[in-house]
């Protein structure tokens, strides 16, 4: 079994940092382009008009959803990222001395 | 940073399968790469001659790749749906099992959504769909649901592998990019869990509406039809609990095979079968429920056309194909499971397979049966595999479990993490919450009003429940 190595932080590492970023930005552009490919396929069925209340319908479900997988995804990103330098909390009482 | 090495370090067994390589390993590997290998010959094959290499047809123009399409899509309910509702009920028995049923659920719903673009003939069509899609068709519906629902699973699959990576990171120097990326700089600090709980709690309710409409939509599929045995009221609710019918079996068969390869029976244990093996039970129960309901209000309504696919699935050429799994899906796993001493890990395993096996035929028989008795005054129509087919279908098992395999090999498939939080704060969570469900003893109403505790009752032999539950920290030790 490999034993814990010590190396520097990650974080403090820049192409780690900017992998991270770029996962994000990744993340955000997939997440946008899904956005809006389904309001092209609203717009489409107004100009043809075409379905277009099942469009609304479904979009109305689809959309938010992405949106909310957006913010999550940044919340933990930010919330991880910024949070990682406070104090360590004392050890678990259920936890036993080794 | 110490505190997850010391996790790391007491659950070293959920670590050996990422930090130590064995021959069979690569031996498995081979054998599933070839199976893959197969799969992209057959399907190179097929976009070079067109689907004329299949045995598709006029009137039977889906087949083995639908049927793959809806089963693989009803197995990822397995892990998302499955994970988040036991997440959200708090059963604690979830906890070595969640991580393994929500990479189900990713794999199976990229390869699921891969079939359809394999029944497409030709792949360029999809931009199609991209650019001119129209949402008055279900099948459109289905790829919003499905792209919404895969990308929901792998948030929902990596927020909770945070803490794991982290672990990961810290051990292991040469895949240090890999995973120092993906910790996002997890150090385990008060804040950072807040946060992670919080995520993995939104995201646990966010995934089940998004998973039952998934299945909802593919049944709509065929449902929006005016076909015979396809368009019924209740077979969006029909799919639903046949995916989480197959799906629990898929986590069964995988929770098997891991516990036996990586040494994981500490973590796997028979009680865990037999919850699981009970809930599997109740979907056994509900399948054919709702499997007698839809033919009976077939064969009650006597339509020509109901009784034509009717008779086909019962007596005519899909009728050994119907009887086996009836036998698959209700006969051999209702006799195993219904008896707590044969809903063991190996009976389980057994009634699982034959569940997973019964599913697929299930699936078959509601796709090809409807196609081949076309409502219009043609003659009825005939579908047989052929092998380019049936290579494609080995390629697409194999590659299921290949990324099963490798995604073993570079994450933990057990959630370290929660394993130690359940040791400590979830004994807690459930002391507490047992002494909220059971009702007050006359000490603790005492103790809440300020008055001075009575004497204990003269009762000698009655009062398991008046006596104080253990503190958690007397059951550790």
């Amino acid at each position: 079994m490999n034993r814990p190595v010590d190396f520097p932080h990650p974080f403090r590492e820049p192409r780690i940092h900017w992998a991270q970023f770029g996962m994000l930005i990744l993340f955000c552009l997939y997440a946008a382009g899904i956005v809006y490919w389904i309001v092209h396929l609203i717009r489409l069925s107004f100009e043809l008009d075409d379905t277009s209340s099942l469009s609304v319908a479904i979009s109305a479900v689809a959309v938010p959803m992405f949106i909310a997988l957006v913010a999550i995804v940044n919340y933990v990103f930010w919330g991880l990222l910024l949070n990682q330098n406070e104090v360590q909390p004392e050890p678990d009482q259920g936890e036993r001395p080794t | 940073v110490r505190n997850e090495r010391a996790l790391g370090e007491r659950d070293a067994a959920l670590l050996r399968p990422i930090l130590e390589t064995g021959p069979g390993f690569y031996v498995t590997l081979s054998i599933l790469l070839a199976g893959v290998t197969i799969g992209v010959w057959s399907y190179l094959y097929q976009y070079r001659w067109g689907l004329g290499v299949t045995g598709l047809n006029q009137p039977v123009s889906w087949g083995i790749y639908v049927t793959n399409f809806v089963f693989f899509i009803g197995i990822s309910h397995a892990g998302t749906l499955i994970s988040a509702i036991l997440r959200l009920s708090q059963a604690e028995w979830r906890r070595p099992i969640t991580r393994m049923a929500e990479v189900i659920t990713v794999m199976v719903l990229a390869i699921g959504a891969g079939n359809i673009l394999i029944d497409l003939g030709r792949p360029d069509r999809l931009f199609n769909v991209i650019q001119y899609g129209r949402y008055q068709s279900p099948l459109l519906w289905d790829a919003t649901c499905i792209t919404t629902y895969l990308t929901a699973s792998i948030v929902y699959l990596y927020i909770p592998m945070i803490p794991d990576i982290a672990i990961l990171r810290d051990r292991m120097p040469r895949r240090r990019w890999l995973y120092g990326t993906l910790a996002l700089g997890w150090t385990g600090t008060a804040r950072q869990r807040h946060v992670l709980e919080r995520a993995v709690s939104i995201m646990a309710i966010l995934v089940i509406p998004v998973a039952v409409s998934v299945h909802t939509v593919v049944a709509f599929v065929f449902s929006m039809t005016l076909q015979p045995h396809w368009h019924s009221t209740i077979f969006g609710p029909y799919f639903v609990v046949g995916a989480i019918f197959s799906g629990l079996a898929a986590l069964l068969v995988a929770m098997v095979i891991l516990r036996r390869i990586y040494r994981l029976e500490k973590y796997l244990k028979e009680i865990h079968f037999n919850y699981l093996g009970m809930l599997l039970l109740v979907m056994t129960l509900l399948w054919f429920y709702f499997t007698f309901a839809e033919y009976l209000t077939g064969f009650y309504g006597n339509e020509p056309d109901e009784m034509r696919v009717f008779w086909y699935k019962f007596t005519g050429p899909f009728a050994p194909y119907f009887w086996t799994m009836i036998v698959c899906c209700f006969v051999v796993p209702f006799a195993i499971l219904a008896n707590s001493r044969t809903r063991t890990v190996k009976g389980t395993l057994i009634a699982s397979l034959f569940i997973c096996a019964g599913m697929w035929l299930e699936r078959y028989i509601i796709v090809v049966p409807t196609l081949s008795n076309p409502r219009l005054p043609y003659p009825p129509g005939s579908y047989l595999p052929t092998l380019v087919e049936l290579g494609v279908t080995i390629g697409c098992f194999s590659l299921f479990f290949l990324f099963y395999l490798l995604f073993a090999k570079l994450f933990p498939i057990i959630s370290i993490w929660e394993i130690e939080e359940g040791r400590h704060e979830g004994l807690k969570a459930v002391h507490q919450r047992l002494r909220d469900y059971l009702p007050d003893t006359d000490d603790e109403r005492d103790m809440d009003s300020g008055a001075p505790a009575p004497l204990q009752p003269s009762v000698p032999d009655e009062p398991v429940r008046s006596r104080p539950l253990p503190e958690p920290e007397e059951e550790v030790r």
